[in-house]
Formats: C-alpha cells, sequence, structure tokens
C-alpha cells in the first residue's frame, strides 16, 4: 500500500468519524444500575435493586417481592415499617445489609444515578406510590402449625421463592451458587438439632418454625446471610404456613 | 483490487465502522441526589418554653415534646438494625452543630425471636449514633462496646463519652477484676471515631462532666465506687473512690451498687444514687455526695432514709435543694444539698399518671420534668410518660404520653 493511499483512507476516516454525544439525564443512567448486581462492586453480590423491588405495584404483577415497590418512594414519609425516615438511609440498608456495598459508594457516581432513578419515580405532583407501606416483620416466630399445603405451596414457591432459590429441591436456575438450595439446605442443617435446647419435643414444627424464621426475619435477628426478610404484608401466613409444609424432617 | 487498495479500503471501512457512535453523557446533579429527601421534622413555634427530647429505649426512637403546646410533637425512630430492639438509651444535645447523640444499647429480646435465634445468646456491640436535629438524618455511627449505659457530651462538645453497663462482662468473667471492668469509650462528636478506650469500673452507668470538662465522675455500680477518669493530663488517669473503704467484694452482688449519678450545676458535687440489688440487705436506696474539691465523699451528706431506690435528680435554681425519683415506691423526693443532708419531703406519684419514675430535669421553661418508664411493654401497647411539675408544689401541670420504656429527657430551645 503506498503512503498515499494510506493517507487518504486514514483522512477520509478521520473526516468523517465525529461521535455524536447525547446528554441524557442522570436518572436514565440509575435505571440501567438498578437491574444490575454488579452496582455495589462486591464480588459476592447477587442482587440488585430489582431482585427485591418491582418498579411500580403494576409491574410487580402476582410476584411475591420482599421490598415495596420503588415508584413514588423519593417522597415516601417513611420505609422499612417506619423504622427509618430517610431514603438513603433505607437504600442504605439494602445496599450494606443485602447488596454487600460500602455506603461511601452512595455518595459516588453509581449511588447519585440511583438517587436520581429514584427521583424520577417520584415526580411531583404526583401521589402514586408515595404514601408509606405497611410492613410487618413479627419479633417472634413459631411453627405455623400443620395444614399446610403443598401444592399450594409450589404457587407461592413460585412467586415469592423461585428468583432466588431456584427450583425446589435441585436449586436449577438459582440466582447465585451462594443461595441455599431448598428444602434440602435446611433440612440438612437442622434436623439433627437438638430439640431440647431450643424448647421443641416435634421435629417436623421444629423444621417449619426454621423456614417461618428465616423467612420472616431474613438475615436479621440471630440470622446471618444476605436474605431480605418477608413481611406479613408480603407474604400472608397462610402463604407461610403452606411454604413451610415443604420443609420436612426425614 | 490490488492487495494495498484492499488494506486502504479495509482501514477506512474499520475505521467507520467503529467511529460515528452515539456517546451517552449523563448531566450531572446540582447536589446530591440524597439531599432534601425523607420527612424533615419541622419545629413549630415553641415559644419560650422549648421542646424535650425523650429517649423510648424499647421503642427504638426519640419523642418530641413541644413544651409549650404541652404535647408530644413527634416520635421518630433513631435505630440502626433492622427488625431489632435498638435500645436507644440517653441522649446529648448539640444544636450548634445540629445534632444529636444517642447510643443504642441493643438489648437482647425479652423472648427469643424464633428457634434459630435461640441457639446463642449473642451480645451485639452498642452502637453510637449520631443524628442531624433538623431532620434526623444519620450523620455518622460507630460501634461502642455491649451494653452502652450512659452517654454525656463534653462542654465544648468535641467529645462524646459513653459508659457501659455490662454486667454480662462481670458475671463470665468471675475472679478476674480486670477482665470484669467496663470501658468507658471516647469518641470524637465531629468524625465519630473512637479516641480512647479506658477501662474504668464494673459495670459503669450514670456519668458526669466537670465543668472545664477534664474530668468524667462515673457511678461504678459492681465496684460500689465512684470512678474518676481524669483528662487533665496527656494520657487519662482512672482512680476507683469506694463508697465505704473498699471496692466490692462480689462485682455481681455490690451491696450499694451506684446506678445514677446527678452533678451539681457548679461542679462542686456529685451525687451517686445506688440501686443495690438486694434491698432488702439493708442498704436499699443509698444517696450519697461526693465533694469533688476534697475528692472524697462526703457522709453528712448521705441518706439511707428514702423510701424507695433513688434514680437520676435534678437540682433546683438556687442550688439549695435537689428532687429525686424514687423506685420501689414511686415517689419524688426533695433534698437539701447542703449537709447534713435533709429529707425534706417524699411524695408518691400517682401510678395512673406514672409508673417508675428514672430521672426528673429542670426544664428551661421553670418546670420539673419527670420521665416515667411505664411498665416496659414489649407489645408496645402500654407507654412511658413524662410529667411537667410546678416546681413549687410538684403538682402535675402537663402529661405527656410518650414512647415505650423512656429513659431521659433533654431540652432544646426555651429562655432558660
Amino acid at each position: 500500500m503506498s503512503p498515499r493511499a494510506l493517507l487518504v483512507a486514514l483522512g477520509l476516516a478521520a473526516a468523517s468519524c465525529a461521535d455524536t454525544e447525547r446528554l441524557a439525564p442522570l436518572a436514565e443512567r440509575g435505571a440501567l444500575l438498578a437491574a444490575d448486581a454488579r452496582v455495589t462492586r462486591s464480588q459476592y453480590n447477587s442482587f440488585s435493586c430489582l431482585t427485591c423491588h418491582a418498579v411500580s405495584r403494576a409491574a410487580q404483577g402476582q410476584r411475591v417481592l420482599p421490598g415495596a415497590p420503588l415508584q413514588g418512594a423519593a417522597r415516601r414519609p417513611s420505609f422499612w415499617g417506619g423504622e427509618v425516615t430517610h431514603l438513603r438511609e433505607a437504600v442504605e440498608r439494602c445496599w450494606t445489609g443485602f447488596m454487600r456495598g460500602v455506603p461511601a459508594d452512595l455518595d459516588g457516581p453509581d449511588g447519585q444515578a440511583l438517587g436520581a432513578w429514584l427521583d424520577s419515580l417520584a415526580p411531583e405532583g404526583s401521589t402514586e406510590g408515595t404514601a408509606a407501606v405497611a410492613t410487618t416483620w413479627p419479633r417472634v416466630v413459631r411453627d405455623p402449625g400443620e395444614g399446610g399445603d403443598r401444592a399450594r405451596a409450589q404457587a407461592v414457591w413460585g412467586r415469592a421463592c423461585a428468583s432466588c432459590h431456584g427450583a425446589i429441591e435441585t436449586g436449577a436456575g438459582r440466582l447465585s451458587p451462594l443461595v441455599s438450595v431448598l428444602p434440602r439446605d435446611t433440612i440438612t442443617e437442622h434436623c439433627d438439632d437438638d430439640l431440647a435446647s431450643v424448647g421443641y419435643t416435634d421435629r417436623q414444627a421444629y423444621i417449619r418454625a426454621i423456614a417461618t424464621e428465616k423467612t420472616r426475619h431474613g438475615s436479621f435477628l440471630g440470622y446471618a446471610g444476605v436474605m431480605p426478610p418477608f413481611s406479613t404484608e408480603a407474604l400472608s401466613d397462610d402463604e407461610m404456613r403452606d411454604l413451610a409444609a415443604l420443609f420436612r424432617c426425614p | 483490487m490490488t492487495s494495498t487498495r484492499l488494506l486502504a479500503f479495509a482501514i477506512a471501512a474499520s475505521t467507520l465502522g467503529a467511529c460515528g457512535e452515539e456517546v451517552t453523557r449523563y448531566a450531572p446533579l446540582d447536589a446530591s441526589a440524597w439531599d432534601a429527601r425523607g420527612a424533615a421534622w419541622e419545629a413549630p413555634d415553641g415559644g419560650a418554653a422549648g421542646y424535650g427530647f425523650v429517649t423510648n429505649s424499647l421503642m427504638n426512637s426519640v419523642s418530641i415534646l413541644d413544651l409549650a403546646a404541652g404535647r408530644t410533637l413527634a416520635t421518630i425512630p433513631v435505630g440502626v438494625v433492622p427488625l431489632a430492639e435498638n435500645g436507644p438509651h440517653h441522649l446529648a444535645l448539640d444544636p450548634a452543630s445540629n445534632a444529636f447523640f444517642t447510643p443504642l444499647s441493643m438489648p437482647p429480646a425479652a423472648v427469643p425471636s424464633g428457634p434459630h435465634a435461640a441457639h446463642g445468646a449473642s451480645t451485639r456491640p452498642g452502637v453510637l449514633v449520631k443524628r442531624a436535629l433538623d431532620d434526623f438524618r444519620l450523620l455518622g455511627r460507630v460501634d461502642v462496646d455491649a451494653n452502652p449505659g450512659d452517654m454525656v457530651l463534653s462542654p465544648d462538645r468535641r467529645r462524646v463519652f459513653v459508659s457501659h453497663f455490662d454486667l454480662l462482662r462481670a458475671q463470665t468473667n468471675p475472679g478476674n477484676r480486670d477482665a470484669q471492668r467496663s470501658n468507658l469509650v471516647v469518641v470524637d462528636a465531629r468524625t465519630m471515631e473512637r479516641t480512647h478506650t479506658i477501662p474504668v469500673c464494673v459495670a459503669a452507668h450514670g456519668m458526669v462532666v466537670s465543668p472545664d470538662g477534664n474530668t468524667v465522675y462515673m457511678a461504678c455500680y459492681g465496684d460500689d465506687a465512684l470512678g474518676v477518669v481524669s483528662f487533665a493530663g496527656p494520657t487519662p488517669t482512672v482512680r476507683l473512690v469506694p463508697i465505704r473503704n473498699e471496692l466490692a467484694q462480689n462485682p455481681t452482688a455490690p451491696t450499694y451498687g451506684p446506678y445514677a449519678i446527678t452533678g451539681s450545676p457548679d461542679g462542686s458535687t456529685v451525687w451517686l444514687s445506688c440501686s443495690p440489688p438486694n434491698p432488702s440487705a439493708g442498704s436499699r436506696g443509698l444517696l450519697i455526695a461526693f465533694d469533688t474539691r476534697a475528692q472524697a465523699f462526703d457522709t453528712a451528706r448521705a441518706s439511707t432514709s428514702l423510701i424507695g431506690t433513688p434514680l437520676f435528680g435534678a437540682y433546683a435554681p438556687d442550688g439549695s435543694t435537689m428532687l429525686v425519683p424514687l423506685q420501689g415506691r414511686d415517689a419524688i423526693a426533695r433534698v437539701t444539698t447542703a449537709a447534713p443532708l435533709r429529707v425534706l419531703e417524699q411524695l408518691p406519684v400517682n401510678s395512673a399518671d406514672c409508673v417508675l419514675p428514672h430521672q426528673i430535669s429542670l426544664g428551661p421553661d421553670g418546670r420539673y420534668y419527670l420521665v416515667c418508664e411505664g411498665t416496659h411493654d414489649r407489645l408496645r401497647q402500654e407507654r412511658g410518660t413524662v410529667l411537667a411539675l410546678d416546681p413549687s408544689t410538684l403538682a402535675v401541670t402537663a402529661r405527656y404520653e410518650v414512647g415505650v420504656f423512656p429513659d431521659a429527657i433533654y431540652f432544646l430551645g426555651g429562655a432558660r
């Protein structure tokens, strides 16, 4: 190739090569980040905002999610069942407790983008989703009792559990390899527990109580891990009883 | 087409193919996306009376009293650990920096929250939180030791002192006095970093700071002593002054059990209020003065004739008398502050208004405010109360319902 030809080629390219720049609202980037588990920069995190929250009540459909819909959240008076009155503090609980992020990152570019996105979901003048969301986590959890329906539980599982835990018993499709395969892992871990030390005599009642406790309290009140708690408003006691029926010691 | 021409076209095509793309640039915000969010507490005009801030130790919250209107204005959550009882226990206000501080004691659940949680009664560290006074947003937090007890702010508002009423530490280290001692934790009020961790005494609780900020006095429950921590030199020093000749033989069952403390406004006297674990042993209700100039207890200013267990008291404006709430037989005692101590009156409180009076404080409006714990109802049905009292007659002039197990009141604004 002659130098002349090369120059012509490069000149041709350079002359017509200007990128076009689009100035977009920061909220647009926030919307992308809300669906991206990499946002917290933790290699162990599998959660995005949209793992636990729907954008709106309509978008949630029949799914059972531990978090409230995000539309209007930026203008709510309180969060976390009234435990928090500031949006940033509420978000920080998720960011650090479930998503393994560090608080300072919420003040960085990605955190700002998420905040801007949440703000865009609560435009001035709209009251959609701006009321506090009733959320009750019973502090004390006991065996929900016999009577749960294992067939109904399959449907509840699909709406509430499958998106993280995958298929019942195999875990196929679960969110990450770190997520428990249920009910197998719970049974393996707890069916040989010393019942007397925890005040139970019936092993099946005990394993149902364990499953209920983990579901209602998530990673709090004596449990570890990163599972979010399911309130009685999100998952009814009847649904919980059905789910607990899946947990049986051999 | 020759190979050179092919190459030229290839360069041009590949370059063109990679350019002319739309690049998205995001518009920066004018302010932090998190600003101006949340339910700001907008203080209405409280007039000259000001506001009272009450920690609700079994409700994760602080109640704000409008002293002029005579009503509870708001109850605002202050916890940081989800779902759990956070136990805000006393607080300190710093209006100059628009902040307040409160230690969260993370009390163990009365009933195990479930069979898994019952496996181990873990002891969580306490947390000192700093929040904004105007809207309660979280400004900072730092872990302290387990079971934080009292907290006070230094007069220059640069240091936060946190004591630890850690009976568990005493019980789990029998025979090892050093290991039984709880720490005085000092936190930089601006950065919220721990600057000192000072072992002082067994299960320290009430604290008073000297007016010059150089000395912290601590009620040392398990030692039957007053802890005197000096910050006058380059390194803090600790001295324990026994109430009677020697430290308690058994720190888990002290004879006197000094728990609460009251300081005179001029700094000359610190009063220890004792809550012995075994009040039938004849040591019930010791109230005794410590002369800070003589650095010794003043036995001429002591009483064991109170009808109940004394707690956190308050001086009268002229300094001649002091009011002390009593538990056991719920009452208010009025005593002289000069030697010899005289008990002027002991007025029972009406149980319909007040159960378990815990702290009394002189408000900016000249009235006394009595904080009553209530029944410690974990179901959160029965609330505690705060009573405004006429300073002369101690008649109830206002009654505020607050949260569950309130334990202290602090004032903002007002004339005084």
